[in-house]
């Protein structure tokens, strides 16, 4: 083996290093796709991956958007995270018909919102006139979940499902 | 207006009228306003009857019809001009029939908007489905960026580092060969409009990948890979070469014009055999290239 082969074979390793989270998402998408999630939007770059999925028949979400948000930066507390992802989910209802009742609730969450600090875990509601989001973000460790090629994404997808259902039981109240 | 012999006002129409509800005048009592030929009896006017009455009257001659016994038009008598005719019923009715067209509508636009990232989705479960893992997405819109998790091919030029991509693309890699399989989809006709007249489009470009042995073999498919840059709008069935000299990697990808909705429907459920199948037999065409130039 010469030294061609050395240089490519530790391009190739880096390559696969800095994959993690697009092996994740991959199998994010072949995961939720075959539990009837259907792909609306994927929106991707360098260290930053946002997939939205439609969920027909569900009784009250519309779509879920999931992003994994690597935050890949030079700064001294991005590199402190290492393999920590930050992993948020959004979750939509939507109703067809707005309701002028529904103001005064917009109003009560954006003030409500406005107070908030982002805390992992924590569900926030905005309420739109005839859409009204839930999201909530917590931290993952991507070594524990994908090691070379090898990906162990079952734990993280129910997990996902977890954070979906409660997401949906924030919004369950205002559907209509 | 008079009462017991005494002119009263300027005031509102709606005021005339509660005052002869509350008993106070008759409903004959004489009314005048500016626009007014003279005095006339208030129940001679459609508008002032049909408030009495709370039943909506015929369209109103605006010319005949004062708004207020001595006032300028009110906004309300307007409005209820607007919905005379129509009951409660019928209005409720037409409106959520225009809201139902809005949103399928919009679903039309939502759909011309989000097949090809539902394509994108599927063909990222067909191949995962079989083993690969997915090294690489960009999609369209997100900034080209360089460096070792950069585009697909090793050809990112410089000229477009940190501009919008002008399409997906992604990059797999088969764990147990190293093989890459590499997509790059355009959407050609991203509107609701010229997706009803040319049906949903998109030009693809598919790729596979092995890695070679050795340097010259690269700088091969890199000299054929600047050949393949002056193939101007590739035809259908061009087969083009790339290489990636950091990995070793040399590529063989051919264009292609897909219909997008032969692989979803219009609630974006996508047909995932399908789409292995197709991307099976190209794969198995430009691996056979690869294997044939480069004896990989």
């Amino acid at each position: 083996m010469g030294f061609f082969n050395q240089v490519a074979n530790y391009a190739h390793k880096a390559e696969l290093r800095e994959s993690k989270d697009e092996i994740l998402v991959g199998e994010l998408i072949r995961s939720l796709s075959h539990r009837g999630w259907r792909v609306c939007q994927v929106v991707a770059h360098s260290d930053r991956q946002q997939v939205a999925f439609k969920l027909p028949g569900d009784e009250v979400l519309s779509r879920v958007t999931i992003m994994v948000d690597r935050r890949s930066g030079s700064g001294a507390l991005t590199q402190s995270l290492g393999s920590k992802t930050v992993v948020s989910v959004a979750a939509e209802m939507r109703n067809d018909v707005a309701d002028p009742d529904d103001l005064a609730a917009m109003w009560r969450t954006d003030l409500a919102n406005l107070f908030k600090v982002p805390v992992r875990g924590e569900v926030r509601v905005n309420h739109q006139l005839n859409k009204v989001t839930a999201r909530t973000f917590d931290m993952v460790d991507l070594d524990q979940m994908v090691q070379g090629h090898q990906v162990n994404a079952a734990g993280f997808v129910d997990w996902l499902l977890g954070m979906t259902d409660n997401l949906r039981e924030h919004l369950r109240p205002h559907k209509k | 207006m008079t009462a017991d012999g005494n002119q009263v006002g300027p005031e509102p129409l709606q005021t005339v009228v509660d005052r002869v509800r509350a008993g106070q005048v008759g409903p004959d009592v004489n009314v005048w306003w500016p626009e007014a030929s003279g005095w006339m009896p208030l129940n001679t006017i459609p508008e002032a009857m049909a408030m009495l009455t709370g039943v909506a009257s015929g369209p109103v001659d605006s010319g005949a019809a004062p708004a207020a016994s001595a006032m300028p038009a009110a906004p309300a008598g307007a409005a209820d001009a607007l919905m005379s005719g129509l009951s409660d019923q019928e209005l409720d009715d037409e409106f959520m029939g225009l809201l139902k067209r809005s949103w399928e509508l919009y679903k039309e636009t939502e759909l011309a908007t989000s097949i090809d990232e539902a394509v994108l989705g599927g063909i990222v479960t067909a191949l995962v489905d079989c083993g690969f893992v997915v090294i690489d997405i960009e999609t369209a819109g997100a900034p080209i960026v360089t460096g070792a998790t950069a585009a697909p091919t090793a050809s990112v030029d410089v000229a477009t580092a940190g501009l919008p991509a002008p399409r997906h693309q992604l990059r797999l890699e088969a764990p147990d060969t190293g093989a890459r399989v590499t997509v790059a989809l355009e959407h050609l006709t991203p509107d609701a409009g010229s997706a009803k007249l040319l049906g949903q489009l998109a030009a693809v470009v598919i790729g596979y990948g092995e890695r070679v042995p050795n340097f010259s073999q690269v700088s091969q498919a890199l000299r054929q890979e600047v050949a393949s840059a002056f193939v101007a709008s590739p035809e259908p069935g061009t087969v083009s070469w790339d290489a990636d000299l950091g990995s070793s990697y040399v590529f063989a990808q051919i264009d292609l014009l897909l219909e997008l909705e032969k692989y979803v429907s219009s609630d974006l459920a996508v047909d995932h055999e399908l789409l292995r199948r197709h991307l099976a037999a190209v794969v198995n065409t430009l691996r056979t290239f690869v294997r044939s130039r480069f004896g990989s």
